[in-house]
């Protein structure tokens, strides 16, 4: 079973630090975290193309991440390959031993640096998580017998901050009839807005892990201006307590305020675990989980 | 003798028209460079005529109606307005420029600002030089070449 | 109907280039009603070939004819007689048109005069929106009269996906997001359930191009297997 998975159904408040693949082959970068940290967090996370920008396969680097000691948690989307090749992808995962995969739609191509690409979204994330588990069921989407079936532990997102959220909700609904067995959201940087769409939560006994972004100065002042591409909003309170600062200094009080965050959500009970996304940085993740006391 | 340009001026009836009248019989002088083509409406010209008169061998078209908001026809100005800038495009595109042609706006009452119109086209087209191809079909045989006469420095 | 744009008029000139003596073919449907390829849009071309010729100091001479429409024989078929005084034809016909032309007279070189678009809808003219992929599998009855595959850039069927803000589109802002729209739309026919059924993969196959279709009353006359 998953470490991923038995941490969440333990009641065990789990944790997932996020890898950075290199746009390249050098994966030490990559790797780095794994060995520092594969005893202080459940297990890394590996994103797929990410902002549809061309990275070192995610499978690859799961079974990278894996050879280096970590458990991963593979993105999969469903922008750039159709239903064989993901299903192909799964069976592939599933062959290496890789468990946990979080099913997404994935951004789209002309926000990456492929505006020209094909994109495929052959299908979209509730269709996908409904193909994964028909794949554990022992059936590829063609209805076809497979010889031997995968084990997966499903996650997809959920967006509290969607704007207007019933859709959204509705969405929801359909992922965890399609299969999800636990979800992500974007990055949170209101508690408030978190304990809002807690409300809706409750009747499914759904795992939740929440994410905790270590800001960097780019984005940050990228939030003030029209948030195009972001999926959360950066309170202006937020915002105020990074004034001033540049380079590393930055990013060690983003690293502190993302790890309070972090602390209150947990102590608050608002989420089931965390995903921490800071960069790929062994040193950013560390002052994150020393300021949230874990 | 010095060239003199030919320029081709669409005007309207009831504003442009009226004020070149005026400025004729106020004896107000400008360069006989123009020859005017008297429309209705500016809204009635078809950007065809306007490619046409190029390749007619004028030096330059001039386009003048009555103020935004006092068309007589209420809108037609305003469409030729867009004409006018698609066929400055599509002169453009064939390498002759978006200067030979403009548009101006001149009310009933203003013979002065016809007189303005006309001699910043005429400057402008002198400057640009004859039409490249001057050799087509003639415009006609009896376009006044008048050197001297008339022409403000 | 299908909406156009006219090409880039350097481009139609480096086309034509090796030619003197040249056939503007306009159509009257589609790319007339989204005034890029009628008779008037013939018209402006052959002035423009003909001033840009003679900006290189050659002499063209551009022919214009302008036919109901070119995506069907009866209309193309008169003009084989006028098609031999010319070295090549220009077709302002979308490239169903264009196609069907070279069919008929495929001895002549033939070049597009636009590049066409979308199936789409005039909103008023000038302005002209994409409403249809022709998936040949349509939606629109059970997404509110809103469909999934155009109007989302993801082709989602069961959306919002997370790019969704403010109702907004992540891929345009200025659009907003057609699954929030489908979402309003059934909300205000009270037709909400109608979300909650997940919305199996599309059949692509549907797709395979070249299409081809043969009304049932016709099947017996061409042919056509059951």
């Amino acid at each position: 079973m998953s470490k991923l998975k038995e941490a969440l159904e333990s009641g065990a408040f789990a944790v997932v630090a996020e890898l950075k693949p290199p746009k390249g082959v050098r994966v030490e970068g990559m790797l780095a975290p794994v060995a520092a940290l594969k005893d202080r967090v459940t297990a890394f996370g590996v994103p797929d193309n990410e902002q549809a920008r061309m990275r070192l396969s995610a499978l690859a680097g799961s079974r990278l991440a894996q050879e280096a000691g970590g458990e991963p948690l593979l993105h999969l989307t469903c922008r750039d390959r159709n239903r064989l090749a993901l299903e192909s992808e799964l069976l592939g995962a599933a062959a290496l031993g890789i468990e946990n995969v979080l099913l997404v739609s994935g951004d789209y191509v002309t926000l990456g640096d492929h505006p020209d690409a094909k994109p495929v979204y052959d299908a979209d994330s509730v269709q996908l998580l409904k193909i994964a588990r028909d794949l554990a069921e022992g059936r590829d989407s063609a209805g076809l017998a497979l010889d031997g079936a995968p084990n997966f532990f499903l996650g997809a997102m959920v967006i509290p901050e969607a704007e207007p959220l019933a859709p959204q909700l509705l969405k929801f609904g359909k992922k965890v009839r399609a299969g999800a067995h636990f979800f992500v959201t974007p990055a949170v940087f209101d508690l408030e807005k978190l304990r809002a769409f807690r409300q809706h939560l409750s009747a499914t006994p759904i795992k939740l892990l929440a994410t905790v972004k270590v800001l960097s100065p780019e984005e940050a002042a990228q939030a003030d201006t029209e948030q195009r591409r972001q999926v959360y909003r950066v309170p202006p309170e937020f915002l105020q307590k990074l004034e001033g600062l540049e380079g590393e200094e930055f990013y060690r009080r983003a690293a502190e305020l993302a790890g309070r965050l972090l602390k209150g959500i947990k102590a608050e009970n608002l989420a089931d675990g965390a995903y921490l996304k800071a960069g790929g940085r062994v040193d950013l993740i560390t002052l994150v989980l020393k300021a949230a006391g874990l | 003798m010095a060239w003199v340009p030919k320029i081709l001026a669409f005007v309207c009836t009831y504003c442009t028209y009226t004020a070149a009248d005026m400025a004729g019989s106020a004896r107000m002088q400008y360069p006989a460079t123009v020859r005017i083509v008297k429309y209705l409406c500016t809204g009635s010209i078809d950007i065809l005529h306007i490619l046409k008169a190029f390749e007619a061998g004028a030096d330059g078209v001039l386009v003048s109606g009555c103020e935004a908001g006092s068309c007589h026809f209420l809108e037609g100005n305003l469409r030729a307005r867009e004409r006018v800038e698609y066929a400055q495009h599509l002169l453009e595109e064939i390498g002759l420029g978006r200067g030979r042609l403009e548009m101006y706006e001149v009310a009933a009452s203003d013979a002065p600002k016809w007189v303005a119109a006309v001699k910043e086209m005429s400057a402008r087209i002198k400057e640009l030089g004859p039409n490249p191809l001057k050799g087509g079909r003639a415009l006609a045989a009896d376009f006044p070449e008048q050197p001297g006469a008339g022409m403000e420095a | 109907m299908i909406i156009a744009e006219r090409k880039p008029f350097a481009e139609i000139e480096a086309a034509v280039a090796p030619y003197e003596k040249i056939l503007i073919l306009g159509c009257g449907t589609c790319v007339a009603v989204c005034l890029v390829g009628g008779e008037k849009e013939v018209g402006l071309l052959a002035s423009q070939l003909k001033l840009a010729a003679g900006l290189k100091g050659r002499r063209l001479e551009v022919g214009e004819i302008t036919v109901e429409r070119q995506c069907d024989l009866e209309f193309i078929q008169p003009l084989c007689d006028f098609i031999a005084d010319y070295d090549c034809i220009i077709s302002m016909a979308c490239g169903a048109g264009v196609q069907d032309l070279g069919r008929l007279c495929y001895m002549k070189p033939i070049f597009p005069a636009v590049n066409t678009s979308f199936i789409g809808v005039n909103l008023e003219a000038g302005n002209y929106a994409e409403r249809c992929l022709a998936c040949n599998h349509c939606y629109l009855g059970v997404t509110g009269g809103i469909c999934p595959v155009t109007m989302c850039p993801k082709g989602l069927l069961n959306g919002p996906c997370g790019g969704m803000l403010n109702g907004r589109c992540e891929v345009n802002p200025e659009n907003t997001c057609a699954w929030s729209d489908i979402f309003h739309r059934l909300e205000s026919q009270g037709r909400l359930e109608q979300l909650q059924e997940i919305l199996p993969l599309h059949p692509h196959h549907k797709r395979t191009t070249p299409g081809k279709v043969v009304h049932p009353a016709y099947k017996r006359r061409y042919g056509a297997h059951e």
